[in-house]
């Protein structure tokens, strides 16, 4: 070939390679554009990803996983007020367990905690159970990594997957709504780190328990979704062991009859068989939130308002302390006890002017 | 696994990359067969076993064919193994396609009969891109019984020429001529040709995401219930003409798509359109639109019927005939014939009434060259076109035949009284959508007069880059795609 030609071919080629990586700069940009901020306020609940990565290393002592009922119940400003434990929640929406392994692999890569807390209501998620729009929050959310690839083709249907890998193709539909924030990409997902994962709720609504005997169908429902959950929680259990962490599957407040609490017997019967790092708390048991009120402390039969979750996170603050014999971090000096209190400020003033628990 | 689809361009990718890897036409045959039947099977994986059915009758009657003395004229032995070799293929194609429909229509005429006894109702799926490879499967049967091909020996690059994935689901109709040949070519990885493939890609992918697919959501929403616009003459004539648009956009834009792929692959698709809303007659609008369909026709149909060498009348009727063909080839449906028919209508009538046109105008005097009567006929015929595509779109003849009538009565009192109805798109994407639509006549109307791709060639590499990055910004942004929409497939993959 002659020497002209191929230096041609060689120019063409590189020349090929920039314009491409110039496109998925520009791509990438605009995908920033159009994906909406996430924050941790403006009713934005789970996936607190920006504000968890930022944290400096060692900073959670322990790890709250699961669905809404974790980011709307488990208030860690109130964990740290009751017993100086410094935690994050990292839940997401209806989030399956099969994608919350993926969730805890990831976390783990920056934070050693030491208790991971995963609340267990989603355990009721059968094999069909499935929201495009959370998924899009769970797996769109997480930063790009092995772990988020594999939350994209183990945990999401095929017709699904570019939904939550390409912002552009979920998002891209906003470019009539985009505002003067949308373009502020180093802000837009800043604001709500004093909250720590934590979603408050108001709006209470008056809830009635009953007790009442599980019908057949619902424990049978509740055993086939067990049985489908088992392998993950198994999975989760061997990454806490791997990362020499306690696991503690817990539950929240709740108000109707459900099975959560059958589950997570069985679930305790299981694991703690095979895993030494496992136990369970199970505080939708009457009486095991002091304090408690079913008229102002709930938004609906699963989810707490943020006073409910107050109260909730002070006993399940105690149950940790007590349980994991994790230190109260409030007696030592330094950078954290600091940021603690500036966050517990921030938190306070947040609340205050968030309104009555029981406003809408 | 749809064109506009992230798998497919993935997939595309890496049957591009495979297919300049391997090193000689034979394994790129298999290879790219291997592709083929692997795109073929993620669409209609319970079907990919007609495909090669219908794909193992083609190669052996052409042989066959061939062995018994293919040339003109025809031997009597050959015409019936090529009838034979037809009413296989075409019996399949009926049977798909056809059965169910005929089935409904022999029942409808027992019940008229007084006859109590009636067929079982059929529920068949259509094989995805039946009426594309049976089509071509008998152009190439009759190239060979006439001699005009020689008939394809090597059974894999038979097989291809069938399935070729690029187009399979949705033609372009690929004579065996033009393809077969191209396929038995090892073709080296061109730089300008890959370029000029992805711009014409990208220019598809604006027709369809940008253009047809918003459209869709608002044809979708009138025609679907046309009688809550029942009032408002406007929205309806609007909704006839998106139809009309966007029924162009999406098949042109399939269309570039198509070829774009097959020229990644060194292969060049007959062109389907040549800008057909700027035909001055129905005559002329049918040879721009779906040219492939069109030609393969009048080959195979009109010029056996007797073709123009006929009476004056007979002719006519070998019109009609094409386009009631036509129109049942489109779709098993009472619809798509009224819409054959009546577009078989205008070129009769067209024919028939043109010393009546040329005594208005002279008439009124408009010479026949001024751009006056050039924008009238163009008008007249879109106008036309657009009534017609009201029987294809519509979901019934009886919605067709409610949408005519009041689709004229352009009152204006419903859209000034209560605004623009719903039309399922919000007006941001209306408005840009309309821009869209400019853009794609503008741009159309300035290639015809000329070559803007090698225009855009010609320019400095920042400003050349300039326009692709804001090309693909403008699809990737204002394109109708992704879970925010409910775009539906390209058109023509239903027939």
């Amino acid at each position: 070939m002659p020497r002209s030609a191929d230096t041609r071919r060689t120019r063409r080629l590189l020349a090929s390679l920039a314009f491409c990586m110039l496109l998925i700069a520009i791509l990438t940009l605009a995908s920033a554009v159009v994906k909406p901020g996430r924050n941790g306020i403006d009713g934005q609940g789970g996936s607190a990803w920006t504000t968890y990565r930022e944290l400096p290393s060692g900073s959670v002592d322990v790890l709250f996983l699961g669905n809404s009922h974790v980011f709307v119940g488990v208030d860690p400003a109130e964990v740290w007020r009751t017993r100086g434990i410094p935690s994050f929640v990292l839940g997401g929406p209806t989030q399956q367990l099969k994608l919350t392994r993926f969730y805890l692999a990831e976390a783990l890569k920056t934070q050693r905690p030491k208790v991971v807390a995963l609340e267990l209501s989603s355990i009721a998620y059968g094999e069909t159970h499935f929201n495009r729009e959370f998924q899009q929050i769970n797996v769109g959310y997480m930063p790009l990594s092995a772990e988020k690839l594999k939350a994209a083709f183990l945990s999401t249907p095929p017709s699904e997957r570019a939904g939550v890998l390409v912002d552009l193709w979920t998002y891209h539909g906003r470019w009539s709504s985009l505002t003067k924030r949308d373009f502020d990409l180093l802000g837009k997902n800043r604001g709500g780190e004093f909250l720590n994962g934590f979603l408050p709720k108001r709006g209470a609504v008056e809830v009635t328990p009953t007790a009442s005997p599980m019908p057949e169908d619902v424990r049978a429902r509740a055993d086939a979704a067990l049985t489908y959950n088992l392998p993950y929680l198994r999975e989760i259990a061997g990454i806490c062991e791997d990362a020499d962490a306690e696991l503690l599957l817990f539950l929240t407040p709740t108000g109707p009859p459900n099975a959560y609490s059958y589950q997570l017997e069985k679930v305790e019967a299981v694991l703690g068989s095979e895993f030494d790092n496992v136990r369970t708390l199970d505080l939708s048991e009457p009486g095991s939130v002091p304090g408690l009120s079913f008229t102002t402390d709930f938004i609906d039969g699963g989810h707490l308002t943020y006073t409910g979750a107050a109260k909730m996170s002070a006993a399940l603050a105690t149950a940790l302390g007590d349980e994991y014999a994790l230190p109260d971090r409030r007696s030592e000096s330094g950078d954290r006890t600091a940021w603690w209190t500036s966050v517990l400020a921030k938190h306070d003033a947040y609340l205050r002017s968030f309104g009555s628990a029981t406003g809408d | 696994m749809q064109f506009t689809s992230l798998e497919y361009l993935l997939f595309l990718g890496l049957s591009v990359a495979v297919y300049f890897a391997l090193p000689g036409p034979r394994t790129r045959t298999l290879g790219l067969l291997a592709a083929s039947y692997t795109f073929y099977f993620s669409l209609s994986a319970r079907w990919t076993l007609a495909l090669i059915s219908i794909t193992a009758i083609g190669y052996a009657f052409g042989l066959a064919i061939a062995a018994s003395g293919a040339g003109a004229p025809v031997p009597r032995k050959t015409k019936r193994l090529l009838a034979l070799g037809i009413v296989l293929v075409a019996g399949a194609l009926f049977y798909f396609k056809y059965a169910a429909f005929s089935a409904g229509l022999l029942n409808s005429g027992l019940a008229l009969a007084g006859v109590s006894w009636r067929s079982p109702a059929l529920a068949i799926a259509l094989p995805v891109g039946i009426s594309f490879w049976t089509f071509q499967s008998i152009a190439y049967l009759v190239d060979v019984a006439k001699g005009t091909v020689p008939p394809e020996r090597n059974p894999l690059r038979y097989a291809l020429f069938i399935a070729f994935f690029p187009q399979v689901t949705a033609g372009p109709i690929a004579r065996a001529g033009q393809l077969l040949p191209q396929l038995a070519e090892k073709r080296p990885f061109d730089f300008e040709r890959m370029r000029s493939a992805l711009v014409l890609m990208a220019w598809g992918f604006f027709k369809k995401l940008v253009v047809a697919d918003p459209l869709g959501v608002v044809v979708r929403t009138v025609f679907s219930k046309p009688h809550e616009f029942g009032d408002n003459g406007i929205v309806l004539a609007g909704a006839a003409v998106a139809f009309a648009v966007q029924i162009y956009c999406d098949f042109s834009g399939y269309t570039d798509l198509a070829r774009g792929a097959a020229r990644l692959l060194g292969i060049d698709l007959m062109p389907n359109f040549a800008r057909p809303y700027a035909a001055r007659s129905i005559k002329e609008f049918w040879r721009r639109w779906h040219m492939t369909l069109m030609s393969w026709l009048k080959d195979y149909v009109y010029i056996p019927l007797g073709g123009s060498r006929v009476s004056k009348w007979r002719r006519y009727g070998n019109i009609l005939a094409v386009f009631l063909f036509s129109g049942l080839w489109h779709g098993a449906g009472l619809t798509f014939i009224v819409w054959g028919l009546v577009n078989g209508l205008y070129q009769v009538l067209g024919e028939l009434l043109a010393p009546a046109r040329a005594r208005v105008l002279a008439l009124v005097r408009i010479t026949r060259d001024s751009a006056l009567h050039h924008a009238l006929q163009v008008i007249t015929t879109f106008g036309l076109a657009t009534i017609a595509w009201v029987f294809f779109r519509a979901e019934s003849l009886a919605d067709a035949l409610y949408i005519l009538p009041r689709m004229f009565w352009l009152d204006p009192r419903p859209l000034l009284s209560g605004g623009i109805p719903d039309l399922g798109l919000a007006k941001a994407q209306l408005l840009v959508t309309a821009v869209a639509v400019v853009v794609v006549f503008g741009l159309e109307y300035l290639s015809a007069r000329r070559d803007l791709t090698a225009l855009l060639y010609r320019q400095h590499v920042a400003v050349r880059w300039i326009v692709y990055y804001a090309a693909a910004l403008a699809i990737l942004i204002f394109g109708y795609y992704g879970p925010m929409s409910t775009a539906a497939d390209f058109a023509y993959f239903k027939f």
